[in-house]
């Protein structure tokens, strides 16, 4: 690990409860004069699902390993990408429509390398961490969201 | 004793979540064998190589790489699971 590696800001967590995007950014970028990008995204949960309408969404995940590869994620790309600060928050658990489901933060000194690791954080999550999602639909059926193979694809560009 | 868990859609359609073995099986390859036996049709269906995907004690590893080579002895945990589906 390099010394500008050990100087990143960085925090990976799985909990149940909301997260609230404005103090995420402001706690990345309060403790530092070097920022000038921060890229955010967030996952939400799609009310229409396979032209359905849902009730609600299940996260499922492997408590243990799901917080280890995370970290293997995020380590990843703050040694691609020359990062100030990073932050990844999922949620599990069942989750409303419209409701957050995913956060990263990204903080840089410049936009190319926030949007980049955004992007490799994303497509790699989605293809290497162990979440599953289960659809509770309106109608009273469920059904488990089935990988995609565009995922996968996004993923082996890096 | 090796700790097999299973998650999601293969915990639902095997029925559990959770089994132990009390032998040590040679290999992921005669391992998952064991396992298709004890869970029948369902397991002969589901656990394969080309169905779930494995981590031992929470690394993935790629059970289609036929150069892996996994010491079980020294293994706590095994998992099978389907293709994740997070994000």
């Amino acid at each position: 690990m390099t010394k500008d590696n050990m100087t990143i800001q960085k925090k990976v967590v799985v909990q149940t409860a909301p997260f609230d995007i404005k103090k995420e950014t402001r706690l990345l970028t309060e403790k530092s004069s070097n920022i000038g990008a921060i890229v955010t995204f967030t996952g939400i949960v799609r009310e229409l699902q396979e032209e359905q309408n849902l009730e609600c969404l299940e996260l499922e995940h492997y408590s243990g390993m799901t917080e280890q590869s995370l970290h293997a994620i995020v380590e990843e790309a703050t040694e691609r990408w020359s990062l100030t600060g990073l932050t990844l928050i999922h949620r599990v658990g069942k989750l409303k429509p419209k409701e957050d489901i995913v956060l990263v933060v990204i903080a840089t000194s410049h936009r190319e390398a926030a949007f980049k690791a955004c992007e490799f954080l994303m497509d790699y999550l989605k293809t290497r961490a162990p979440f599953w999602k289960k659809c509770y639909y309106k109608n009273g059926t469920t059904q488990w969201v089935a990988a995609k193979l565009a995922d996968a694809e996004a993923a082996s560009r890096w | 004793m090796i700790k097999i868990l299973y998650f999601a859609s293969l915990r639902e359609s095997l029925g559990i979540a959770e089994e132990t073995l009390s032998f040590v099986p040679a290999d992921l390859t005669s391992l998952l064998k064991t396992l298709q036996q004890r869970h029948g049709h369902r397991g002969r269906e589901l656990l394969l190589p080309s169905r779930v995907l494995c981590a031992v004690d929470q690394v993935m590893v790629d059970l289609n790489d036929s150069t892996l080579v996994i010491d079980l002895s020294v293994s706590k945990e095994i998992a099978f699971f389907p293709p994740v589906t997070g994000g």
